[in-house]
């Protein structure tokens, strides 16, 4: 067995995943064991608000990108396509669109300016 | 974590467990409710679906021949098949076949083979519609991406495609009109 990973869970089927592809003792590793201190307040929740939108923003960009046409005779109508015709796209859009503005404004912005200006500062 | 008592292993469902199951639960509705409209957007759109019917004027094409037409996005082939094309599809063996399925089946007129032009390995259009294109070894299309071969009927006898050229529901209007649809 060189090379597995030696996984701790006890459920056969996540066993068989994590001794493969250790993604559940990941997980378990960064969001369960990892130790963090008590004095954490609601405003660290903004770095979890970046990582999420991240994640919707790559999803939603993905799904776009199968029925826009980026030629300057066809996008405005590739765009009116996704949002009359296309199911959900109308959806799809707007999550694009103000997930831009959720991620930049409602997580990276607060979360960098935590972290980003705490490592100048103690680097200065 | 180390001094935790409301979790015993040994005294059955605890709070926490039900917790948990109640959380994994709307973790898998919350899922469901996000999987569905991004597979829903990969379904055909609706200006798809709005081009419901095709009318296909046959008057024109020769015997031997076939003509291509657009039904809701999908190229659909129209095939005026001759005397012999008709009989070699008909003589075929169908316990031989792949994807068995009698010719008298899959038209209505036996002079006319209305079949969706989208092969059903991985979705290229087979050639074959003039007698000067490739229609491989059994006369009907040849599919060039990877070599499958249909034959008279639009069935396939070679090659990586596992069923045949789908009918698409259509019905003759008069002699010379099919609505496909």
């Amino acid at each position: 067995m060189v090379g597995l990973h030696h996984s701790e869970f006890k459920n056969p089927v996540i066993k068989w995943i994590d001794t493969r592809l250790p993604i559940f003792t990941l997980m378990q590793a960064e969001y369960g064991k990892f130790p963090t201190p008590k004095n954490f307040n609601a405003l660290w929740n903004f770095g979890a608000f970046a990582t999420v939108m991240l994640v919707v923003m790559i999803i939603t960009g993905i799904f776009l990108a199968m029925n826009y046409d980026p030629n300057t005779g066809h996008a405005f109508d590739s765009v009116e396509h996704i949002m009359r015709d296309v199911n959900y796209g109308w959806l799809l859009r707007y999550l694009h669109a103000n997930g831009a503005s959720m991620f930049f404004c409602g997580g990276l912005y607060p979360y960098l300016s935590r972290h980003v200006l705490r490592f100048i500062q103690s680097a200065a | 974590m180390g001094t935790d008592t409301t979790h015993p292993e040994e005294h059955g469902a605890t709070r926490r467990d039900f917790i948990y199951w109640t959380a994994g639960a709307m973790a898998a509705v919350g899922a469901g409710a996000v999987a569905w409209p991004l597979i829903d957007s990969m379904e055909p759109a609706a200006d798809t679906l709005a081009m419901s019917t095709t009318e296909v004027d046959i008057s024109n094409i020769p015997a031997g021949t076939g003509k291509t037409v657009m039904w809701q996005g999908k190229p659909v082939f129209v095939r005026r098949r001759t005397p012999d094309e008709i009989a070699e599809a008909q003589k075929v063996d169908v316990s031989t076949l792949r994807d068995p399925e009698t010719d008298a089946k899959r038209v209505q007129k036996p002079e006319w083979l209305v079949v969706v032009g989208v092969c059903t390995h991985l979705g290229c259009v087979p050639v074959g519609e003039v007698p000067t294109e490739n229609r491989g070894e059994f006369g009907g299309w040849f599919c060039p991406c990877h070599g499958s071969q249909y034959d008279t009927s639009g069935r396939i006898r070679k090659g990586p495609a596992p069923k045949n050229l789908a009918v698409p529901p259509y019905k003759f209007t008069s002699d010379t009109n099919i609505k496909i649809g």
